[in-house]
């Protein structure tokens, strides 16, 4: 996928905007823990879902951000970018998006380390995986659950 | 009688039965067309007072009531009579005690085989898998007779089967787009009283199109409205709405809607048109099925071809069967069209050819020599009637005339009015002894000759110049072109022509205006075939002109339902300055039904009558309506070609016309830019802006026009939309230059569209918010009373959404995309529909609503299934596919993803060919 998004960040512009490349690419690295990308694209993802004020980009170079900033033992800024995050999906209203946020909270949460903390997140992801039949990521939050119990 | 208690109809029924007449006798003894009597009897009609004065002879009024029967003849008709109303919703005409004025007398005997072969084709269409199918023979095989019969007998099976069926015609048929497909659809809004009255129906039939002509109606208010004044006149559907007792409570404001909405509809393409009269047809079949007979394809107009082509792909999903039948000589001919030098291939012939490779054997050739079923048609016609004609007799008849069932049948006509065959004392047939086969005709033709010959001139004239006027004609026009009077006219035809000679039968009765006119047939086209060929080019051209006048007097103010006719003869009376008229007023008519072959043929025809030198003005006007319609049928080529010559005869004329100079290399530019392939674009690249610059030449330094409005939008276009290279500073420019000059125009339409390139410019940049406010502006303008083109509002109301997605809006967007998918679907535009409903899924996809878009997903699959070449009409699809294939990985469905992706990326690489070549859409 990396591949094909960074190819079309060299060509024409027309209804695909360099905000949403951006975005995928983040949101990509922030999946894969890829800290090399992450460092690459977030700030770009930010900067461009900024210019456009498109909050549902904003918020995924957040999360992208949130996941950068843990990685990197920032674990305070990584709470703050996640919790804006989570916020603004919220503000969308979508699920998906929102239970993701929550995942990386809850792992946030495992590393410094609060237990009850991260099964409240992950349990709360979970609810909103299984509400919209996100199979595999509602198997993850489960694998996570389990850990704790 | 009293007359004060009854109407006067009722007065003429009640005594005729007193009398024991039947309608047909008392028509014949007044000299009037039995469908008169039945009007009058109906007070549908008031007689003439010549009629009246018979009718009190003829009826033995008594002295004393004499008085009152010619005053109430005179000042009590009942207006919309037939309109009274039953208590089985059924009107007056259909009444079971009156029988059909005109009783068909056609004999069909034999054809077993044949029939055999139309039921097995109509019991698979019974079970949901519709077809189509052709009855195949020359003139006199009785194609038109085995569909007839065929029809008889299917409906006495299938006591829901609806029938309705259309004729084409051999003069007016090639150039009257949608002829009889017009003529089905009246029948299913139940317009069938004339062809009950005239025994072209039956009763049944007349019943069940009647009943079902409520539904049809509800349907064609709501799914059909782009039919209406198409292919139903709206005066007709108000008609038979207001007659019905069961029409939809609603239906004067919704025609009040659709006519509104039709002012403003511009845009819609001869596709959707298909598309809703195939919903029509379908959803009609889903309550009953349907059995549509064409007759005499030979004669079709390109645009009935065209919908027949559209029909007959898409019937097995229906219960629909079409039956229709066709000459195979004449379609081997070809067809000369206009506009070119050469014969071309009859636009049948590929129909036909496509049907045969979709559904496999669909011909029954009549035209084959069966000896068997020769014979068996000789004997069962010969046994119709009590005889004792022996072996020998019947062989010699059958060897003589193969068993071909005209030739056959109008041989024993002629042997029983020469007096060879004779009915003895038992009423049985026999034959003379004066009987010589050897003297007999060999050939149908000789048959027709000699029965005609047996007129005496008076009769001969009439139906002379009735042939002129084609195999169905106007009792009225004759009379005037041999300045008759229209009663013994009348009685000539019923009286003579008909009962005695049998050569014509009458077929309907219309109000036009004022007055009625009263349509006969000949009983076969040959007859008509036989007379008109024997005139000479010189009678002929004024039988024609004759021919044209007195139809132009006779419809008056309602000339535009005859328009093809009069243009046609016109032409052929030589009538140069009416003829061009007319031709043009049929040209315009054709183009407003989006049948552009058609007016194309008329255009051409148009150009044609126009001597070298003369009337430049008219001929630029013709060439460019020429050019527009090769545009419409996606011909850029020739269209850039006509343009051009139209911009070398501009420029011959005094005083040349700016304006349309600038049109026309606008138009040029335009032609260019919208190639469908990207070759033909480079092709004329040069060509195109040459002609731009050439307009910008024409407006530079002249005041604001809404042609240079037009102008500036086509050069900004133009500066991107063709080029490898694009140049969107140049873009921007004119488009900036467009907006101003439309904002002080105060254009709504102009303005919108100039301000749609901006957003292209915009797009380009990266300026998506800047994108969003242009497109906002678009979409208030497209509110405005002045914005006419309902395809460009619900495109605005799609750009509008897919703005508002570009950044992040998508809650926002969705009421737009909506509001886009409605007025889509109501105009029939499935390119709009499908992008409507992908953008809004890439809406709900983003708001993480999977459910919204796996059922937008089921919409997309049916509409695929549904639609012919969807893909080719909605435009690429693997967008939507691979982000439905998303989903499915999401929800850990891995093998339904996967294939999905496969979809996607397959149908990407059919359109936009190997990955290595793809854009920026086709990575993301």
């Amino acid at each position: 996928m990396k591949q094909h998004l960074e190819k079309a960040l060299t060509q024409q512009v027309d209804w695909v905007g360099d905000h949403t490349l951006y975005a995928l690419l983040a949101d990509g690295a922030a999946r894969q823990q890829d800290l090399e990308a992450l460092q690459q694209y977030a700030p770009l993802a930010e900067a461009a879902a900024v210019r456009y004020d498109h909050l549902l980009y904003q918020a995924i170079a957040a999360r992208a951000w949130g996941v950068l900033l843990r990685l990197s033992g920032d674990r305070p800024a990584a709470e703050s970018q996640l919790t804006r995050a989570l916020g603004q999906f919220e503000e969308i209203g979508a699920r998906w998006q929102i239970g993701r946020t929550l995942i990386e909270l809850g792992e946030l949460a495992v590393s410094q380390p609060a237990p009850e903390q991260a099964r409240g997140y992950f349990s709360r992801a979970l609810t909103y995986f299984e509400e919209l039949d996100a199979r595999p990521d509602a198997q993850r939050a489960h694998q996570k659950l389990s850990k704790f119990s | 009688m009293k007359a004060e208690t009854v109407s006067f109809g009722q007065w003429v029924r009640q005594q005729r039965r007193a009398l024991d007449f039947t309608q047909a006798e008392l028509a014949q003894r007044v000299g009037c067309a039995a469908i008169t009597i039945r009007k009058i009897e109906r007070d549908e009609r008031r007689p003439s007072p010549q009629m009246a004065e018979l009718l009190v002879e003829h009826l033995a009024i008594p002295g004393p009531e004499r008085e009152a029967f010619l005053r109430l003849a005179r000042g009590q008709f009942i207006a919309g009579g037939s309109q009274l109303r039953r208590s089985d919703g059924l009107p007056a005409f259909l009444d079971p005690s009156t029988d059909p004025a005109v009783a068909r007398e056609d004999i069909f005997v034999a054809r077993e085989i044949e029939l055999k072969q139309l039921n097995s084709w109509l019991t698979v269409t019974l079970a949901g898998s519709g077809r189509i199918g052709f009855v195949t023979g020359e003139a006199g095989r009785g194609k038109t007779s085995l569909l007839a019969e065929f029809a008889r007998r299917a409906q006495e099976e299938q006591k829901n089967l609806i029938v309705a069926g259309g004729i084409c015609n051999a003069f007016s048929g090639s150039g009257d787009p949608y002829l009889p497909f017009r003529d089905i659809l009246r029948m299913l809004i139940g317009d069938v009283e004339a062809g009950w009255a005239g025994g072209a129906i039956s009763r049944e039939q007349a019943v069940r199109l009647w009943r079902l002509a409520p539904y049809t109606l509800q349907t064609l208010l709501s799914d059909g409205q782009a039919l209406i004044d198409v292919f139903i006149p709206e005066l007709i559907l108000a008609r038979i709405a207001a007659a019905h007792p069961n029409s939809p409570g609603n239906w004067r404001e919704e025609l009040n809607r659709i006519r509104q909405e039709r002012v403003r509809r511009r845009d819609i393409e001869q596709q959707q048109l298909f598309e809703q009269f195939f919903e029509l047809l379908f959803k009609l079949a889903a309550r009953q099925p349907l059995l549509l007979l064409l007759d005499d394809l030979q004669w079709a107009d390109s645009a009935s071809l065209n919908l027949l082509f559209h029909l007959g792909r898409r019937l097995p999903e229906s219960r629909i069967l079409i039956a229709g039948a066709y000459r195979p000589s004449e379609v081997a001919l070809g067809r000369l069209e206009t506009g070119d030098k050469d014969d071309q291939r009859h636009p049948l012939e590929p129909v036909i050819f496509e049907f045969k490779r979709h559904y496999g054997e669909i011909e029954l050739d009549l035209g084959r020599f069966l000896p068997e079923a020769g014979m068996a048609f000789v004997e069962a016609l010969i046994d119709s009637e009590p005889n004792r004609f022996d072996a020998d007799f019947r062989q010699a008849l059958f060897w003589r005339t193969k068993g071909h069932p005209l030739f056959t049948s109008e041989l024993l006509r002629a042997l029983q009015e020469q007096g060879d065959l004779f009915k003895d004392g038992e009423g049985r047939w026999q034959t003379s002894p004066s009987l010589r086969w050897d003297s007999m005709p060999a050939r149908v033709e000789a048959v027709i000759a000699q029965r005609v010959g047996r007129l005496d001139n008076t009769l001969r004239e009439v139906l002379t110049v009735a042939s002129v006027e084609g195999e169905i004609f106007t009792a009225q026009v004759v009379a005037q072109v041999l300045q008759r009077g229209e009663l013994p006219l009348l009685r000539s035809l019923a009286q003579e022509l008909e009962n005695r000679h049998r050569l014509v039968h009458e077929r309907d009765e219309i109000e036009i205006g004022e007055q009625f006119l009263n349509h006969f047939q000949f009983r076969h086209a040959l007859f008509q075939q036989y007379l008109y060929n024997a005139l000479s080019p010189g009678e002929r051209r004024l039988l024609h002109r004759d021919v044209a006048r007195a139809l132009e007097s006779l419809y008056g103010a309602e000339q535009a339902a005859i328009v093809v006719q009069l243009a046609y003869h016109y032409r052929q009376g030589g009538e140069r300055e009416k003829a061009l008229a007319f031709t043009r007023q049929a040209a315009r008519q054709a183009e407003a039904m989006y049948a552009f072959d058609e007016a194309v043929e008329y255009v051409h025809a148009a150009l044609s009558l126009i001597r070298p030198g003369d009337q430049r003005e008219l001929r630029l006007a013709l060439l460019e309506q020429l050019a527009d319609l090769h545009v419409s049928l996606g011909e850029r080529p020739e269209a850039i070609a006509i343009y051009q010559e139209a911009i070398g005869l501009q420029g011959s004329l005094l005083g040349e016309n700016r304006v349309t100079l600038t049109r026309l290399h606008r138009k040029i530019g335009m032609t260019v830019a919208h190639m469908t392939w990207y070759e033909d674009r480079q092709e004329h690249e040069l060509l195109a802006r040459e002609h731009l610059q050439l307009g910008l030449d024409l407006v530079a330094g002249r005041p604001p026009h809404i042609e240079t409005v037009r102008l500036l939008v086509a050069v900004a276009e133009e500066s991107w939309f063709s080029r490898v290279q694009p140049d969107w500073d140049r873009s921007e420019y004119y488009a900036n230059l467009a907006i101003e000059m439309a904002e002080t125009l105060d254009t709504p339409v102009e303005l919108s569209a100039a301000l749609n390139t901006l957003a292209a410019v915009y797009g380009a940049r990266g300026l998506f918010r800047e994108r969003l406010q242009v497109s906002l502006r678009r979409l208030a303008l497209s509110r405005d009373p002045r914005f006419d083109d309902v395809r460009e509002q619900a495109s605005i109301l799609t750009q509008t959404g897919r703005a508002l997605t570009l950044v992040g809006e998508y809650s926002e967007a969705i009421p737009y995309l909506q509001e886009a998918e409605d007025l889509s679907q109501r105009i029939q535009a499935l390119d709009l529909l499908f992008y409507a409903l992908r953008y809004q899924a890439v809406c709900y996809y983003r708001l993480d609503q999977w459910d919204a878009v796996l059922g937008i997903e089921d919409q997309w699959r049916g509409m695929a299934e549904r639609y012919t070449n969807f893909e080719e009409r909605a435009g690429p699809t693997c967008f939507f596919i691979a982000l439905v294939a998303s989903i499915h990985a999401l929800r850990g469905r891995m093998e339904q993803a996967r294939q999905l992706r496969g979809e996607s990326v397959a149908v990407m690489v059919a359109n936009d060919g190997p990955m290595e070549g793809w854009g920026r859409d086709n990575h993301y």
